[in-house]
């Protein structure tokens, strides 16, 4: 073996180290952004699902199958602030059969404390209850969750929230990955470790309470 | 060799390099899935509001439609069925929409709107040449309509469940100073006709079996007591007394080209008018007053007051401290007033339970703009009897609309 065979060995063992190095950092940066998009999926995921339970359970704000007891479309709402509202509905038979019984049901939403069990000091249960039922809070990543409210003439109510003259009803979420990635880097700030999504519904308008 | 190792190096991390790139494609396949699926289920509801409001706009034009269609094209996808069922005075319009697989119901119920559903309804706000303002000492319990201009001072207050106007939202100085307050349902540049045949339909109804019509008298005195009804022709003349049902068992009596004059205790479902005016000589109140703020209040007395002209409150000693009054009153071509509001003395209230459907809005009263005291006439207090929600007199006027009772989606 002569010193040019030792000079090729040398040359391949540096190339080759930094290949790896390279393959090293590639893997490292793939196993990041692959758990970012799964957390930033997962958030999605829970996003849409609140969604699509509180656009269905806000449209039927004051219905009620049996017509004679609905409401005049000012009592249809019983209480309101900006982390809770309390409103007379007639929940689904079950998924098949989407009237209601005829009895009026009161449901709440209500923003919840915050969950300690989780890396993300922001997240906090949601409530969504029946009158008359133990809070059952879900964890999905929910940091936030207002509720504006307009009367008929666009203007925003201030609180303490007269229910009877509530028109329109703004809606703004933001789900946070509750586990995050990487959340002990402390180079990055808190929506680097939490893929954040946020959810706007600008006026949602009860059709019950538009008769 | 060295090839042989280099093609091993180059498989192996291609091989690395696909396996990330699926697990990235899976996850951003997951992500456009998730809000794809979003998206299919809002644009499935669209679809059904779409059918929804297409049944509901042929239904105002014509009561009896039927769809037609089915199924019905969206986006040139037959993918919206649309049903309409009758059960009594409610039609149930329901309407599925499909798309990309998922599937929505909507299904709304309406009824034929009545003008004695209104509380206060007006085609026009104010005899030609003056100006009437609702102001901070008025407020409207039950649905209010007009097809005029609103012009509000000093923030009156509207208390629904609905209130719609045909004009303009006029203020006195500014919205800051004289914006409404207005609960419940809010639809400005709303009109709706004020029928012509309203009150020639209550003398074909009284024309016909069980109603009764009294006709050859300039004025007809009538009196509710109950059970029974009393008339006469002449104020000096002694009444005549029926049982109520013998005279007309279907609740309708009609005047034709005479005044009716009107007082009494009613006791069951009527409906009374003229092609001419009604005097109202004395207190007209129901036998079981109900809350009038309960839509389900069990009282079954109700009373349609209906006159091509004018409703009046007449000027006499019986009216000179308050009136009461229960009932829906619909004038076609005038209003409801005081009789001589001008020059009558001040005669305290017109408590009215009910509502008011009129041509032109008019006065009952006058009163000191400073101070806001009566000067003459009456002051008004005006309640809403909510039961016109669900409750129509024999023979109302229809709007020829329909009302929404409930909405499910």
């Amino acid at each position: 073996m002569g010193f040019s065979t030792l000079i090729d060995i040398l040359g391949a063992a540096i190339i080759g180290g930094m290949v790896l190095l390279s393959v090293r950092a590639l893997m490292l940066n793939s196993s990041e952004k692959s758990n970012q998009f799964q957390n930033e999926l997962i958030a999605q995921q829970n996003l849409v699902s609140i969604v699509e339970l509180i656009e269905h359970d806000f449209a039927r704000i004051g219905y009620c199958e049996n017509t004679d007891s609905i409401e005049a479309p000012e009592d249809m709402i019983v209480y309101a602030d900006s982390t809770k509202i309390s409103f007379k509905t007639d929940f689904a038979q079950g998924f098949q059969n989407i009237r209601g019984d005829g009895t009026k049901d009161i449901l709440t939403y209500e923003f919840g404390p915050t969950i300690t069990s989780t890396p993300n000091p922001y997240d906090r249960l949601l409530y969504r209850y029946a009158k008359g039922e133990t809070k059952n809070g879900s964890n999905l990543g929910l940091t936030e969750f207002r509720l504006n409210y307009f009367d008929n003439l666009g203007n925003e109510l201030l609180h303490p929230i007269d229910t009877k003259l509530i028109s329109y009803i703004q809606i703004d979420l933001k789900v946070e990955d509750s586990y995050g990635y990487d959340t002990g880097n402390d180079e990055k700030v808190h929506s680097e470790k939490y893929p954040t999504i946020f959810w706007r519904q600008i006026r949602v308008a009860a059709k019950n309470m538009s008769r | 060799m060295g090839g042989k190792a280099a093609l091993l190096l180059v498989l192996g991390f291609s091989s690395i390099l696909l396996i990330i790139g699926l697990n990235f494609n899976s996850v951003s396949g997951s992500a456009a899935d998730n809000s794809g699926k979003y998206f299919e289920l809002v644009t499935a509801k669209e679809i059904a509001r779409t059918g929804i409001n297409l049944a509901a706009s042929n239904i105002a034009k014509n009561p009896g439609w039927q769809p037609d269609g089915n199924p019905y094209s969206f986006s040139g996808e037959e993918n919206l069925i649309i049903s309409v069922k009758d059960t009594g005075d409610v039609k149930t319009i329901t309407a599925i929409g499909e798309y990309k697989g998922i599937t929505k119901l909507i299904e709304v119920k309406v009824r034929a709107a009545s003008f004695s559903e209104f509380a206060y309804f007006s085609d026009e706000e104010a005899p030609t040449g003056e100006e009437i303002w609702w102001t901070k000492k008025d407020s409207v319990w039950g649905p209010f309509h007009t097809n005029d201009v609103l012009r509000v001072s000093k923030h009156p207050y509207f208390n629904g469940p609905s209130t719609s106007h045909g004009g303009s939202l006029i203020y006195q100085s500014d919205a800051a100073a004289d914006e409404p307050v207005i609960v419940g349902d809010y639809n400005p540049g709303l009109t709706i006709s004020l029928p012509i045949d309203g009150v020639s339909g209550l003398s074909t109804k009284a024309s016909g079996t069980g109603g009764y019509v009294f006709s050859g008298h300039p004025e007809v005195f009538l009196e509710f007591a109950g059970d029974s009804l009393k008339y006469k022709f002449n104020a000096a003349d002694a009444y005549t007394t029926v049982l109520g049902s013998d005279l007309s068992t279907s609740g309708i009596i009609y005047v034709e080209n005479g005044n009716l004059r009107l007082q009494g205790t009613v006791k069951g479902k009527w409906s009374v008018g003229t092609n001419k005016s009604v005097y109202l000589d004395d207190d007209i109140v129901y036998n079981d007053v109900p809350d009038f703020t309960d839509k389900n209040d069990p009282s079954n007395d109700l009373l349609g007051i209906l006159s091509k002209e004018n409703v009046y409150v007449t000027n006499n000693a019986e009216n000179s401290s308050d009136i009461n009054i229960h009932a829906s009153i619909y004038v076609e071509n005038g209003g409801f007033q005081a009789e001589d509001y001008k020059t009558r003395p001040v005669s305290g209230y017109i408590n009215l339970v009910g509502g008011v459907t009129q041509k032109t809005r008019q006065g009952v009263g006058t009163f000191n703009s400073s101070s806001g005291n009566i000067e003459s006439g009456f002051a008004k207090n005006y309640r809403y009897d909510s039961r016109l929600q669900r409750m129509v007199p024999p023979y109302f006027p229809s709007t020829s609309t329909f009302r929404i009772l409930s909405w499910l989606e």
